[in-house]
């Protein structure tokens, strides 16, 4: 998976592609993949697990990834 | 955030709720700065602070923690460490060290976990220690001990 930088707004259930900001299933970023720019939780409720072994989030000099808040039923 | 997974950047996990486990064991964080501000999880699981069964390494790869002044643990509220080996107090507490400013909340916090995983001494070592920096903040010494 490569996901390109993507800004979601401030307060919105979730970011990062995942619908309608609440999946129900699990949800996996694994294998591994690679994010260039900002990844946007803030806020987000996620009922399974985020999962992001081997993966890799860069953004030099800022956010790499903001999950103000956010809600992780399971593990991270 | 483990099995090698790398940071570049900021990870601002403040007040986030994880329901279970903060896994980041293997996790690579050297050009990172994790902010853990009031974030809870049930358990951390990391790796490389922790003694194995018999005061040997653990076998798994270190985590890689951020660089000193890049990890921020004020409030970081986790019930247990990963169960994987004993915890290391002297390890634990140059991992304290790394933040920036010195709250005292995850000293309290670890100690407690050390408390109630059996070792009282590695529980007061690190009550003793956050005194000690309480006092260097404040302008005075550390306490004098035999």
């Amino acid at each position: 998976m490569k996901a390109e930088p993507r800004l979601a707004p401030t307060g919105s259930k979730c970011g990062l592609s995942i619908p309608e900001g609440r999946p129900k299933s699990r949800r996996r970023t694994n294998p591994s993949f690679t994010s260039n720019g900002r990844v946007y939780l803030t806020c987000a409720q996620i009922d399974g697990q985020l999962d992001c072994r081997g993966g890799q989030l860069r953004n030099l000099g800022g956010e790499a990834l903001s999950a103000y808040r956010a809600v992780v039923r399971n593990t991270v | 955030m483990s099995d090698e997974f790398t940071a570049v950047g900021e990870l601002n996990l403040t007040g986030a709720h994880l329901g279970a486990d903060f896994f980041c064991r293997n996790g690579k964080f050297a050009e990172a700065l994790l902010n853990l501000t009031d974030a809870s999880a049930t358990t951390l699981v990391d790796s490389g602070l922790n003694d194995g069964a018999a005061g040997s390494p653990e076998n798994s790869p270190p985590t890689v923690w951020p660089e000193p002044g890049r990890l921020i643990l004020d409030g970081f509220a986790h019930g247990r460490i990963s169960s994987r080996g004993q915890i290391n107090v002297s390890r634990r507490l140059d991992w304290l060290a790394l933040q920036p400013r010195t709250p005292f909340r995850p000293y309290l916090q670890l100690a407690t976990i050390v408390r109630e995983s059996g070792d009282s001494k590695g529980a007061l070592r690190l009550l003793e220690r956050m005194e000690d920096v309480r006092r260097i903040e404040e302008g005075h010494g550390p306490v004098a001990r035999t």
